[in-house]
């Protein structure tokens, strides 16, 4: 048993999980809502074209078949490539509504589409008679909008007939079966863990301001963004921090800090103005004080692993969290009051689940929020999270809960709609959030993990079988990355990696990692990467490398938790690397350092605290002694030590000795 | 506090004067004098009836040769197009040869002493119009885009690919904070900035000799500050600057630009003139005060005309290094502070931001602003040289007040770590 396990958050998961509702709705109340008010408004274009196309002439017919389906006019009027057209921008409007939240976009063409029709009613024909018609347009336009209609209708009422037929199979399945207990081994660091803990310090430990080895590309939704891999790589180095490193804190709260300040960066946050002014008609550009879930959320659960990792409080200083518009205009925030905007927009919000880019609400994005809340309240006695609690299981149960227990990926926070939209498979999924529920709802991560698991310990036993001596003789598929750059197996061996130790399959997740680094490995060093994929993916997979054995869903939950016996203070970078500082009972403490990536070759520094005072102490390597001194009576001390190679250490208190 | 030089009579005279004779010009000379008024007014359209291609050139030839006098003093050179082109749109045009010659004389008697006020006006509208133009989004853009290559420079090492003027500035404001590596010694005294001293004597003024006797005040400081200028040279300078109705030398003949004029008053207070410094101090309270929220790009000392504003960070390096001498008040920190964080969130991708951001630290040093000190901290300072050596002597002047301060920095991040204060157990 280590000092970390000793300190894994004691809570109860349920025997069981909830099942699934026998008799689900449709729709929640908010959504059933907000479909309605959807379906009004069609209705009344509807009728509206329907009393043009009676009551008018050529032009008001051409006008009332374009509000019928959006330029339908220019059939009537012998215009096809106009309604061909018209379809070309219906797509892009479609497109955009959804990239960059253009909601007036479909409106405007459909719109458009019936003015210009109307006005070109008696224009000139391509190779037909100026003001001709086609009568028989008019019942093809209102077959297709119909048909268009019915469609969508069919395509939502079958899926969910389909899913609710699964309902009574789910539940017997949830009430009767087990699921192994996951792997959560104390892993001690390879050569790669050391190559990436490397890279993303050097990644992170350059200035604030400079972004040497990120990916760049735009910033509103792709595999480019950088508040991502901002993201990602602090939710990855916090575990690291818990696991491997409690004992030394230095090198890495550097690196978790500069993370988060890097989010305050124009280039970072600059996006959110545009989505803004676009989405919201608002040009106000504070990243906090509307929507953009996606940023508060994500950033606020960063912030809150850090200091749960690190025991900073640097970001709860009033403007420790500034962010500077173009002009000068500042936007101060620190860990409380970010916080605090994440709660405002969630208690304003209809649905109580609030948008990431305007009126778009994801629930992946508001678990992550529900996360930052959680996590505020653990390290700080607050109750925002408890205080909203309620409210948001009810969202993501009644509102994004599927018959088949699936959640609804996306929801149109102005329409009421969801669709797929290729993020994840089906547009929905089992459990969400980066800690899949296991701190804000633990029953529905079970339930979650299981629906999910379903066949998995079975597949993953067969893979098991591939493990010789430790081994695991085997290549992934590559895969396009999201941002379509390049192919990479990481994700593919992530994925394997996760899925193994969910089933408690750890040696196999080992014998994973070790194959993983074979094929992906390219040699190479910041501002390179180790592994061949992009920065977001490369930050996940760390995230899963080293979850364990505490992953940030139980670090958010235990909050602060200062290390037990020696510290090792600090260490000079970039000359030492620590990839290991551990103590098991709380007296002595072990270290593995490395050469950075300026080595030196005199002998460092090392700075102790938290020693006995006046104790003597040795610093071993095997049984060789490396150096033997004695703490001062504040119960520091710092032994110089050559760091040429890879050192293995054990400091232990002499018995007997000085104290 | 010494005395400001009073040009407002003067200013009222030429005014009155210039007025007076394209009035005169306008009503009794007929069409001919119409037309040579017309063309004080906006040089070329005089020439329109005679030939639309004429009046062009002539335009244009008179916004280059702006561009010249503002950049290198070479005043005579708008004015002698503005005359000759003004006598030929009265000889020209029209049939009254008599008058017209007889106002050519006139004009040819009063010399350029009308014309220049009607010329600072379109300057100034010209200057105005840069300015108002480079706030427009996309054009801001453009304009930043046009000054990256600036940013390039690697630090004080890249001394020497700046632009004569700017090295002279770089090195004087490095060597303010100390001794300085050869790089900034040589780049002071380099062929280019003698050079460029003495084509603008030759073309302006008609000098020969030594390039540095009367103006230039940027390179003379450098060369003062890093102990390049003999003690007969620094006699001249301190002659020079006595001399000058600003206290300091211009930095081309009859323009006195901010910065540069601060660093000649550092310069000069630092070889014990402190007469230079008082008097200039007066002028930064006064011809150059701050005027909504703006000091002038530069300053035209025959009738004491404000031009345009100056660049943001010429202002807030100008206004820091004055008020490290005691020479103005916290005033310009608060319109400068909103442009400063500005340029500190764009980044130092732009040499003017990079300048920006360097001025503001050194404005830190005066100033109790937490929350501009953290934004400020972020950027990284190491491109273009007068940035860094700006960075350098706030750093220089900050660790010197830290020596005296007993307050925590606000900024010292391990504190936060160590203290671990309010974390929940």
């Amino acid at each position: 048993m280590t000092v970390s396990e000793l300190h894994r958050p004691h809570v109860a998961e349920p025997a069981r999980p909830p099942l699934l509702p026998e008799r689900p709705r449709r729709m929640g109340p908010v959504t059933r809502l907000l479909v309605l008010r959807t379906v009004a408004i069609v209705l009344v274009v509807q009728a509206t074209g329907i009393a043009l196309v009676v009551g008018g002439g050529v032009r008001a017919r051409a006008a009332g078949l374009s509000l019928a389906l959006p330029g339908g006019g220019f059939l009537y009027t012998a215009a096809p490539i106009a309604f061909v057209l018209t379809w070309v921008a219906i797509s892009v409007a479609l497109v955009l509504w959804w990239g960059m939240s253009v909601h007036w976009g479909i409106p405007l063409v459909w719109l458009a589409s019936a003015g210009l029709s109307a006005m070109w009613a008696t224009g000139p024909r391509l190779g037909i008679d100026r003001g001709t018609t086609w009568v028989w347009a008019m019942p093809i336009v209102y077959v297709l909008a119909a048909a268009a209609i019915g469609s969508l209708v069919y395509t939502f009422e079958a899926r969910f007939r389909r899913k609710r037929a699964k309902i009574a199979e789910l539940n017997e399945y949830l009430a009767t079966a087990t699921l192994p207990e996951p792997a959560r081994p104390l892993r001690t660091p390879d050569d790669m863990d050391a190559e990436l803990l490397r890279w993303a310090y050097e990644l992170t430990m350059q200035p604030v301001d400079e972004f040497r080895g990120f990916e760049w590309g735009e910033q509103f939704h792709g595999g480019t963004v950088v508040r991502y891999q901002l993201n990602y790589l602090g939710w990855a180095l916090a575990p690291y921090a818990v696991n491997y490193v409690p004992n030394a804190p230095r090198q890495i709260e550097l690196a978790l800090r500069n993370l988060v300040l890097k989010q305050t960066d124009l280039r970072v946050w600059r996006y959110w103005r545009t989505l803004n002014l676009i989405g919201n008609l608002d040009a106000n550009p504070d990243p906090l004080v509307r929507d953009n879930i996606m940023f508060s959320g994500f950033t606020g659960d960063q912030i809150n692993l850090y200091e749960a990792a690190t025991g900073s409080t640097l970001f709860d200083e009033p403007g420790s969290l500034t962010f500077v518009w173009e002009d000068g205009r500042t936007f101060a925030y620190d860990h409380h009051s970010w916080m605090e905007a994440v709660q405002r927009n969630f208690d304003k919000s209809r649905l109580t689940f609030f948008p990431c880019e305007p009126g778009w609400a994801f629930a992946a994005c508001n678990t992550i929020g529900a996360q930052a809340l959680l996590g505020h309240d653990r390290l700080h006695g607050t109750t925002m999270w408890s205080d909203l609690e309620p409210r948001w299981r009810t969202a993501l149960e009644e509102e994004y809960l599927l018959p088949d227990g699936n959640y609804a990926n996306i929801r149109s926070t102005h329409t009421g709609l969801s669709w797929d939209t290729g993020e994840t498979p089906g547009g929905e999924y089992f459990t969400t959030g980066s800690h899949g529920f296991a701190d804000v709802a633990p029953d529905l991560a079970l339930r979650g993990r299981m629906l999910q698991l379903r066949g998995a310990p079975e597949k993953m036993a067969g893979l098991a079988t591939m493990v010789r001596d430790g081994e695991l003789t085997l290549e992934l598929p590559e895969e396009w990355e999201r941002n379509r750059v390049r192919r990479t197996a990481t994700n593919a061996w992530t994925k394997l990696i996760a899925g193994a130790r969910m089933v408690g399959q750890g040696e196999l997740a080992e014998a994973a990692i070790r194959a993983g680094d074979r094929q992906c490995a390219t040699g190479e060093v910041w501002p390179e990467r180790p592994l061949r994929v992009g920065v977001s993916n490369l930050a996940l997979h760390m995230l899963v490398r080293w979850s364990t054995p505490m992953d940030n869903a139980s670090l958010n939950l235990r909050g602060w938790v200062p290390p037990v016996g020696p510290v090792l203070d600090e260490v000079p970078w970039p000359e030492v690397l620590v990839t290991v500082a551990r103590s098991s009972d709380g007296e002595t403490l072990d270290l593995v350092l490395r050469p950075g990536p300026t080595p030196s070759d005199a002998p460092v520094r090392l700075g102790f605290m938290a020693l006995r005072p006046d104790a003597q102490y040795r610093l071993l390597d095997g049984a060789e002694v490396v150096a033997e001194f004695t703490a001062s009576a504040d119960g520091t001390a710092g032994p110089d030590i050559a760091v040429r190679e890879v050192r293995t250490l054990h400091l232990v208190p002499v018995e007997g000795g000085a104290s | 506090m010494a005395d400001v030089p009073s040009l407002r009579f003067r200013r009222v005279v030429t005014a009155a004067v210039s007025l007076a004779i394209t009035a005169l010009l306008a009503f009794a000379l007929g069409d001919p004098g119409a037309h040579m008024a017309q063309n004080l007014v906006i040089p070329g359209i005089g020439l329109l009836e005679v030939s639309g291609a004429l009046a062009v050139v002539v335009l244009v030839a008179t916004t280059a040769a702006i561009v010249v006098w503002v950049t290198w003093g070479i005043d005579w050179l708008p004015a002698a197009i503005v005359l000759c082109s003004t006598v030929a749109a009265g000889l020209l045009t029209g049939d009254h040869a008599a008058p017209v010659t007889r106002a050519a004389d006139e004009l040819i008697g009063v010399a350029a002493a009308h014309e220049f006020p009607l010329v600072v006006l379109v300057v100034g509208g010209i200057m105005w119009m840069r300015t108002a133009v480079g706030r427009l989004p996309g054009l801001r853009r453009l304009a930043a885009r046009r000054s990256r290559t600036v940013a390039i420079a690697p630090g004080l090492d890249g001394i020497g690919a700046l632009a004569p003027l700017d090295r002279s500035r770089a090195a004087a404001i490095a060597a303010l904070t100390g001794p300085v590596p050869s790089t900034v010694n040589d780049a002071a005294a380099s062929d280019a900035v003698v050079t460029r001293a003495r084509r603008i004597g030759l073309f302006a003024r008609g000098r020969r000799g030594d390039p540095f006797a009367v103006d230039h005040a940027a390179a003379r400081a450098a060369l003062a500050l890093t102990g390049q200028l003999d003690d007969a040279a620094m006699a001249r300078f301190a002659g020079d600057a006595h001399a000058a109705i600003a206290g300091v030398p211009a930095s081309e003949p009859t323009w006195v630009r901010p910065l540069d004029a601060t660093l000649a008053a550092i310069a000069l207070h630092r070889a014990g003139h402190g007469d230079a410094s008082r008097r200039w101090a007066a002028m930064l309270a006064g011809p150059l005060a701050l005027q909504r929220g703006h000091r002038p790009g530069a300053w035209w000392t025959p009738l004491g005309i404000r031009l345009g504003a100056a660049p943001v960070w010429e202002h807030a390096a100008t206004s820091a290094l004055a008020r490290a001498n005691g020479w103005c008040d916290d005033a310009d920190w608060h319109v400068l502070r909103p442009r400063l964080l500005g340029a500190a969130a764009r980044g130092t991708s732009v040499a003017a931001d990079e300048r920006a951001i360097a001025a503001a630290r050194l404005w830190l040093v005066h100033v109790d602003d937490e929350q501009a000190a953290r934004i400020l901290a972020r950027p990284t300072v190491h491109r273009d040289p007068i940035a860094v050596a700006l960075d350098r002597l706030a750093d220089a002047l900050a660790a010197n007040a830290r020596a005296d301060a007993t307050t925590p920095d606000p900024t010292d991040v391990h504190r936060h770590t160590v203290e671990r204060g309010d974390l929940v157990p």
